[in-house]
């Protein structure tokens, strides 16, 4: 028995690994491309490991004179970590008013959120970008951080996951005189980690990857984030590839060093189920 | 219910408020030419179809004292004025623009703040243009005609004729014809001008034992024949490069002298011409095989820069931007020479070669337009001179070209030893017809996209040569008719 | 378990909860409604109308259902349309199933799994022009394994430019592309499975199969129902992938409703046009999420 799960779980290991050596390439791909000169990146057949090396693409980032790649380093960080900072508490607590109160008009309520996750942005850009001006807000991370907050796709997945705790536990703590935002912070909160850091994740791909919102929203050379600025070593006719690369390179790191950190709690969330139950 | 209906009421109100304001922005800058600005797209004077560059010495003679004396009257009239410049371009040119900015200080005195935004990509909006229609304060931006012919229909763009005029500048003169109107009015004002060549491998036509070719009766016959010499498929030579755009499936029909649209306003692509022309391009790989077939270059292995990076190619038909890349021998190595040539013609043609602009306008929203004017007019006249290679859209004289080419390009290009003559072939031949890249005029936009459709169904074999032209001409009327239609 | 469709009587104490319940979701409605639902209405506002650009509003007018009417008149519009049923037909099914059976499989059944989940999740974060590059190439007339199998004597189609599979194979690459997210969310419920259940299961002799089926689909089927929505509205924004991959193309063979607006909004300034465009995209997917959220209560467990 204990064998042929041996057996299975052997397989099982290669199959995956086969199906990631397929995912891994493109990333592969573009860690060897950033070492490479430009004329060699779309030189095929394609060599893994460079051959002609350079770091100049990476130097070229940082040294050009014209823009200050540091300080978009630095605004990207800034505005990402208010973005999940704000979203951790203002969404789960959305979400638990969605899931544990059973209040009139909730279902009606939420499903008319949830029809905002169907709108295609590109019809909001312009009123958006007017209100944004009204309200001033045009031209400064805000503008970035709020709209992202109120991103109906977290609140339904944190409404999910919160229903997915027994009622049983919050009844409990209820007929033991907890108010509801004792309950939240204290039951429900530390219960959904998982999701919470899911939507951690997530919302920390989303932000610092986000394109559009930065491109149309800020203006000032030294507010801008990161995704904005890597793309002005590859708009126009002339595309340099190694320096698009090394670029694409620099901005993924973080993303990768938040999927490893985030991994933790995935393995926590199986020692506290034995709360449930 | 209460709450809901209280909550409707909301954001009716705030509905009303903002759509409201969002009109006051668009009131703010619409007065002037409200009637002469219909939807309906220019088709003509759009944009320089056909410009003219036979220079007449005397003209900017007769401008160069007026202005000197200009100068002298008031000097630096807008000292210590702060312009905001919207840029969109990229990281290659950042130093330029600093340098560009630097001048405008020390000529007029003006100061520049900009903002740089990446060039929108394909169905990306165009970030400048939802400012400006918001109603932000711009004083300079930077387009290419048909991009500003959107900001015009927007009614964004503040015309220049009357400012010009104010400060006796003859835009006609000093442009030849290539100042951007829409309706009669000029809107902006060229700066440099991107000039397609042929760029050829000196390695590959030694091993060829084929001579170098010249540009005196350079047409696409002639183009084909050399290629063919070139061609050598067991050693992976390949005589010709070519990428998949559609301008390339019409270049040979415009290059003719066919215009894309008849006189009624529809358009003319049952002319043969443009059958002839798409025939032509994609025999050269489908056919001839002197180059990759179109198929080929769909699935990526031949990106646009195949000609630097490889030393398989003998002749390559380009913008005159790729020639930077030439410059660049930290990215791109070569241990061979390139050559230029001006771009094929069609035989039978007069010689002409396909061009694009870019050029700077002042917008509507400008807080201080005859700065702005000033500024612009500074950048369109000296922004060549400051040394990256670009060509400018005003016309110089014969002896004007020839020292900047021997002051900035032959310096540049010292690698691949090209002279001042084939500089002045390629790039300053004032007996050369140069004519729009893409197609300037009602819906050109739509058409592009419909032939870059339609075109790559022919190139693939996926639909015959009579079909794909009745398709084009059916829908390309159907795109003039809907713009047609406000 | 509870339904919340019980008959409540105003008591206090559902007054309490009422109260309650406005006061965890009044600051998110604020915001929503500032940053969503007034855009969305000037969205809708626009579809009826025949705006181009919004500094020219004196040729404004009320053309009521016109916008409408042509989206379902004209070809090109429908036959977008329906590009895009046939892409999120592939793309959905097939990203629920790889979705849940990786997560399940990299909760436990492999070893190295840190690793492996790292790997799994690379596409989801790869830069989108590397991505394109890779593919671009593996499915070109010059690649290697396309030449292997012609070299054998096939005659492989070229998948990204033949103009039947182009769809659905664009449909795939999103789906390896976004597989990283469902795998990831999966992983997240799969944490909230009480060991303890499944022990239980074990020792009543359920196989494998039976319990994943019995003990764990039931306990994540929530997420189950946000995965599902998600990624139907998912397979609706593809507009980046395939721009990448094909710009719409062959012909049109990939040009589908998420790339049909854009182009009509930001090449044609058709704004009206594609306002209304995207409405129709909204309703639709309302009604399929509607019959989905009241579909729910059969197989969601709650």
């Amino acid at each position: 028995m204990v064998a042929k799960e041996r057996i299975s779980k052997i397989v099982l290991t290669l199959v995956i690994a086969a199906f990631g050596l397929v995912c891994i390439f493109p990333f592969i791909f573009m860690i060897s491309s950033s070492f490479k000169i430009s004329a060699d990146v779309m030189k095929f057949p394609f060599h893994l490991i460079p051959e002609r090396f350079t770091m100049d693409n990476f130097v070229g980032l940082f040294t050009n004179g014209m823009y200050n790649f540091e300080k978009w380093y630095v605004n990207t960080i800034i505005m990402t970590s208010l973005c999940i900072i704000i979203k951790i508490f203002f969404v789960s607590f959305t979400a638990y008013g969605f899931s544990k109160i059973n209040f009139k008009g909730r279902d009606v309520i939420f499903l008319v959120l949830l029809s905002a996750m169907m709108i295609p942005s590109d019809i909001m850009i312009l009123p958006r970008y007017i209100i944004f001006k009204n309200i001033h807000i045009l031209d400064t991370m805000w503008a970035l951080i709020l709209p992202s907050c109120v991103d109906v796709y977290f609140v339904f997945l944190l409404r999910q996951s919160f229903i997915a705790i027994p009622e049983s536990i919050s009844e409990a703590a209820k007929i033991d005189g907890c108010s509801h935002l004792r309950i939240y912070w204290q039951v429900i909160f530390p219960l959904a980690k998982p999701s919470i850091a899911t939507m951690a994740l997530f919302s920390f791909t989303w932000a610092w990857n986000d394109y559009m919102g930065p491109y149309l929203y800020i203006s000032t050379m030294d507010k801008q984030m990161l995704s904005v600025g890597v793309k002005l070593f590859s708009s126009g006719l002339i595309q340099d590839y190694g320096s698009q690369m090394a670029a694409a390179t620099i901005v993924l790191i973080p993303v990768l060093v938040a999927f490893l950190f985030c991994q933790r709690f995935f393995i926590e969330g199986v020692a506290s189920s034995g709360v449930k139950g | 219910m209460r709450m809901k209906s209280l909550m409707k009421k909301g954001i009716v109100t705030a509905l009303v408020v903002s759509m409201s304001a969002s009109m006051l922005a668009g009131c703010g800058n619409n007065d002037q030419g409200s009637s002469a600005s219909n939807q309906e797209a220019p088709t003509q004077e759009a944009a320089p179809q056909e410009t003219e560059t036979k220079q007449e010495a005397e003209k900017p003679a007769e401008e160069a004292p007026a202005e000197q004396q200009e100068t002298t009257e008031n000097d630096k009239p807008y000292e210590g004025v702060t312009l905001k410049w919207a840029l969109t371009d990229n990281a290659a040119s950042g130093e330029e623009t600093q340098a560009m900015v630097a001048l405008i200080k020390e000529k007029t005195g003006i100061n520049i703040e900009f903002s740089i935004t990446p060039t929108a990509a394909a169905g990306e909006i165009d970030k400048v243009l939802v400012s400006l229609m918001a109603g932000d304060d711009i004083d300079i931006v930077s387009r290419t005609p048909i991009q500003f012919e959107e900001f015009y229909n927007a009614g964004v763009l503040e015309p220049l004729d009357e400012l010009a005029a104010n400060v006796g500048y003859d835009m006609e003169a000093v442009y030849s014809g290539a100042a951007v109107k829409f309706d009669g009015q000029t809107y902006a004002l060229p700066a440099e001008r991107d000039i397609w060549l042929t760029y050829y491998n000196k390695k590959v036509f030694d091993d060829a034992g084929v001579p170098y070719p010249e540009a005196e009766g350079w047409t696409w016959e002639k183009y084909v024949e050399t290629a063919q010499k070139l061609n050598d498929p067991d050693n992976g030579i390949w005589g010709s490069f070519i990428g998949n755009d559609a301008v390339h499936s019409y270049m040979y029909a415009t290059q003719s002298g066919v215009n894309p649209y008849k006189a009624d306003g529809t358009s003319n692509f049952d002319d043969p011409a443009f059958a002839e022309s798409m025939e032509f391009f994609f025999s050269l790989g489908n056919d001839l095989k002197i180059q990759p077939s179109s198929v080929e270059v769909a699935s990526g292995t031949y990106p646009y820069n195949s000609f630097m990076i490889g030393d398989n190619i003998g002749l390559y038909v380009c913008g005159g931007w790729v020639a930077s890349t030439l410059t660049t021998l930290e990215k791109y190595p070569r241990d061979w020479q390139a050559g230029i040539l001006p771009m094929p013609y069609p035989e039978g043609s007069e010689p002409s070669s396909l061009v694009i602009d870019s050029c700077y306008a002042v917008p509507a929203t400008s807080s201080n337009k005859e700065a702005a004017f000033e500024a612009i007019r500074c950048i369109a006249e000296n922004k060549y001179t400051l040394g990256y290679g670009r060509i400018p859209a005003k016309s110089l004289t014969e002896e004007e070209a020839r020292a900047y080419i021997e002051e900035t390009l032959v310096p540049m290009f010292e690698h691949d030893g090209i002279t001042a003559d084939e500089f002045m072939a390629g790039w300053f031949d004032p007996n050369r017809n140069y004519i729009s890249e893409k197609i300037v005029g009602t819906a050109d936009t739509v058409i592009n996209q419909i032939v870059t459709e339609e075109s790559l169904m022919y190139g693939q074999g996926a639909k015959s040569l009579e079909d794909t032209m009745a398709s084009i001409k059916s829908r390309a009327d159907e795109a003039i008719k809907e713009a047609q239609a406000e | 378990m509870q339904k919340n469709k019980v008959k409540i009587k105003t008591s206090i104490a559902q007054k309490k909860e009422n109260r309650a319940g406005f006061f965890f979701i009044a600051p998110y409605l604020v915001f929503f409604t500032l940053f969503t639902g007034i855009p969305f209405l000037m969205a809708i506002g626009m579809s009826f109308l025949n705006i181009k650009y919004i500094t020219k509003l004196e040729n404004l007018k009320f053309v009521g259902l016109k916008n409408f009417v042509k989206i379902f008149t004209n070809k090109e519009i429908l036959d977008s349309l329906w590009r895009t049923f046939g892409y999120a037909l592939v793309y959905v099914p097939l990203i629920m199933i790889l979705g849940f059976a990786l997560a399940v499989i990299l909760n436990k059944g492999v070893y190295a799994k840190n690793a492996l989940r790292a790997t799994v999740f690379m596409p989801y974060v790869s830069n989108i022009v590397a991505v394109a590059v890779i593919f671009k190439v593996l499915l070109g007339s010059n690649s290697p394994v396309i030449q292997q199998l012609q070299s054998m004597g096939f005659e492989p189609p070229l998948l990204l430019q033949d103009l039947k599979l182009a769809l659905p194979t664009t449909a795939v690459i999103a789906v390896w592309k976004g597989l990283g997210l469902n795998m990831v969310v999966y992983l997240g419920a799969l944490q909230g499975v009480p060991s303890e259940l499944l022990e239980a299961a074990q020792i009543d002799g359920a196989s494998k199969w039976e319990r994943i089926r019995h003990v764990v689909f039931p306990m994540v089927s929530p997420t189950t129902f946000f995965l599902l929505i998600s990624s139907i509205i998912g397979s609706l924004q593809n507009f980046t992938i395939i721009q990448a991959l094909t710009e719409g193309g062959p012909g049109q063979a990939t040009t589908v409703m998420s790339v049909n607006i854009v182009r009509t909004a930001f090449m044609k300034y058709d704004t009206s046009l594609a306002s209304a465009m995207a409405l129709v995209m909204f309703v639709i997917v309302m009604i399929i999420t509607l019959i989905q959220w009241y579909g729910q209560k059969k197989w969601v467990n709650y």
